[in-house]
Formats: structure tokens, sequence, C-alpha cells
């Protein structure tokens, strides 16, 4: 915490704290091995190329472009390769 | 033109000539295209003996100052200014014209010299007539509590006079190793963890990000690498890869055991990191924001399980620390 005052990134990890608690079902905190694997396993195997193909690129100098975009909804300058599907949630 | 110098102590004693010089170079390159991309200033450096001289316009110090103390591989820096001497006295009397005003008005002092080459008077020769020239403008010298203290570096037959010692994050140059890719979530430790191995390391790196709620998990993702990137990334642009993780969502839900989602995620997003360094060169590995038993999941068997199977190290600089809130 004091690093992140020091650094400069407190205020603006203060919006996100906390925010990615989608998967906090009761986390197991013994997880083997062998366990993961099975259930890496059963999820689709074409998951992990299609995330890769999800990857939108840009440099960090344009960050502050970008927030301003996406902040009006009018994102798509700027960035190196637009994804081949539109962002959205299931 | 001024003149500002800094001092970067783990460069200077690393390995051999070659090591260091190519260290040097690295330092001063970044030095001058943070001032040059950063803030605009056209800047000079000469090396000499161990220590960095910029030179910058008369009325762009402060700026200048700020953005070095957060190059990497900088240990401190003082704006200074140099004077040429033949004899002790000329010495004297650059410090009664720099300071005769500064010490007036109550002030108790104290005159510090370091001395580098030969010359025919001591460290202590130079305190002692400084001292006694500057004393009748004064409240008197202090060595224990000073008001102010006067700084005096003597190099051959120059002097630099400073009052000021502005701390650096120390470390190594930016690109000295090789580069990395750092998992960044938005929270406080991944940007820290980040931090750490830019400094420590002296490495590249570039920021992964995966999203589950666009747009408003992303715009908190690009803020917080602005702070980090923008302030501390001096020298090298970093790229930022965002990812669409949503369809994770739905297919954890149709397929996993609820109780593994978290490391499963982990799992997922270590394996889509790794490749992704691959691909982008970033060979020497990622670095996470884990610190043991920071959240529920974070633990010893887990972190174990999470990383089976990424063929490249995982840099977890917090793994140790305490987190105060």
């Amino acid at each position: 915490m004091d690093y992140a005052r020091r650094i400069g990134t407190y205020e603006e990890s203060m919006r996100t704290e906390e925010f990615c608690a989608i998967f906090s079902e009761k986390p197991r905190t013994r997880v083997t091995i062998d366990e993961l694997d099975g259930e890496f396993k059963k999820l689709d195997q074409n998951l992990i190329n299609n995330l890769l193909n999800s990857i939108v690129t840009l440099r960090a100098s344009a960050a502050g472009k970008v927030i301003d975009e996406l902040m009006l909804g009018t994102s798509d300058v700027e960035i190196d390769h637009v994804p081949r599907t539109p962002w959205s949630l299931t | 033109m001024a003149l500002i110098l800094v001092r970067y102590g783990e460069v200077a004693i690393k390995g051999g000539a070659g090591t260091r010089s190519r260290m040097e170079r690295l330092l001063m390159h970044n030095i001058l295209s943070g001032l040059r991309g950063g803030i605009g200033i056209g800047a000079k450096a000469i090396r000499s003996q161990g220590r960095l001289f910029v030179e910058v316009p008369d009325d762009r110090v402060k700026e200048s100052v700020d953005l070095i103390s957060r190059v990497f591989g900088v240990k401190s820096l003082s704006p200074v200014r140099a004077y040429v001497f033949k004899e002790l006295n000329d010495i004297v009397n650059a410090a009664v014209k720099e300071w005769g005003d500064l010490v007036r008005g109550g002030r108790r002092f104290a005159v510090r010299v370091h001395r580098v080459g030969s010359q025919n008077f001591t460290s202590m020769d130079v305190a002692k007539a400084v001292g006694a020239a500057l004393k009748p403008f004064s409240a008197g010298v202090d060595l224990e509590r000073p008001d102010i203290v006067l700084f005096i570096e003597v190099r051959g037959d120059n002097a630099y006079l400073f009052t000021e010692v502005i701390n650096g994050p120390g470390g190594l140059p930016l690109g000295s190793e090789g580069r990395l890719l750092a998992l960044i979530s938005g929270g406080f430790d991944s940007p820290v963890a980040a931090w750490f191995m830019m400094r420590r390391g002296g490495s590249y790196v570039d920021a992964l990000f995966c999203s589950l709620a666009y747009p408003i998990d992303v715009i908190n993702f690009l803020r917080v690498s602005h702070a980090l990137f923008s302030r501390w990334s001096i020298g090298y642009d970093p790229r930022l890869f965002i990812i669409d993780c949503s369809p994770l969502i739905s297919e954890f839900r149709a397929k996993a055991n609820p109780h593994m989602w978290s490391a499963l995620f982990k799992r997922v997003l270590y394996e889509v990191a790794s490749r992704v360094a691959r691909t982008i060169g970033a060979l020497g590995g990622l670095v996470t924001g884990e610190s043991l038993g920071q959240v529920s999941s974070q633990t010893l068997h887990n972190l174990m399980a999470i990383e089976h199977g990424v063929d490249m190290p995982i840099y977890r600089p917090l793994i140790g620390l305490i987190r105060t809130t």
C-alpha cells in the first residue's frame, strides 16, 4: 500500500480493488495439480486460441486517449489492431 | 544552462568495465530520452568518474529533477553550480557568492565536503575555510543540527556547490536486463509488482489484462497502467495487451467446479500470458502481484497447481510482503 502510494497508482487502484469478485464462490485453498488439470481439460479446446484472437494492443503512451474514447463510447482509434468480435458480456 | 549531478551507486559498481559502460550509456539514454520525450527538454549529458552531469535550460531545472528522480538506476541527484578553481581561496569566494544570502537571517549551517583527485588541500581544509568565510553572515556553524547543509564536491579542478540531495529509485537502468510481461489486474498489488521488477531487474515490462466486464474494467486497467508507466517507464513505451476474457464466464459456469473457478481462471490466464510473452519476446517470464495468503486462493498449494504446465519463470516480488491498509 505504501508502495502503491509512492509509485502513484494508489488512487487509480482504489477504484478497482475487490472489483474482480466474480469468481469468489468459496475458493478451495488446497487445489491439487491433478484436480486443476482435470478442470482445465473440461474446457473447450479452442478456448485459449479464441482468447488470444481477441487481443487488442496499444502503447502505454496512448492509454490516456483510449480512456477518453472508452468513456465517450467511441473507442476505435489508436488501437493497433481491432478485435475480431466486438467486446461483449455473455 | 544549469547543471544536475546524477549519482548511480549500483550501476557504478557492477561487473567489469564493459558491463558498467553499457549500463552507464543506457542510464544516460533513458534520462535524455525521458527529458526529451516526456517533457520536451533537449539536454546534454557527460559521464565523469562515476557521475553523470546533465545540462538543462536554467528555467527547466525543477521539472528535470522531478523526471530524473524517477529514472531507475539513479541513486540520487543534485542541482549544482560548477566552478573551476586554481586555489582553495577560489572555492571560498564561490561559496560566499553562492551562499552568502542563503545563510543570512539567523540560520545555522554546516559545510560538508567530498573530494576526488589530488589537490594541495584536504576536504577538512575546504570545510574550515568556507565555514569561516560564511560565519559572519549567519547565526553560526552547527554540525549536529544545522538549518541548512552546504555541500561542496571537489573533482580535479572543478568545485560543485549544492544544497539539495534528492533520492532516486535506485536499482538498474531499464533495459539492462530482459523483457517481462506483467499481469495487471488494476488492483493495488499487480502494478506494485511490475514496478519492483522494473526497478530491481532493470527489465522492460509490458502489461496484459484480462477483461471480464468491458468497458469499465478496461478503463480501470488503463488508468492504473497510465499512472504506473507514464511515471516510471522512462525510456520505454510499454505495450498493453487487453484480452476479452468474458467467454470464460459462461464456459466456467457450464463446465467447471465453482470452488475451483478462481484457480482455474488463473490457470487459463497464465497459459494465455505465457503464449503472449513468447510471441512478443518477453522471454524473461511473467510478473504477478500474488502474495501468500492475500486472498484465500493464494496458498502454496494453489500457486503450485496454477503454475503447473507454464514453461517460463513467474516472478512474484510481493510474495512475502505483508500488506498494510
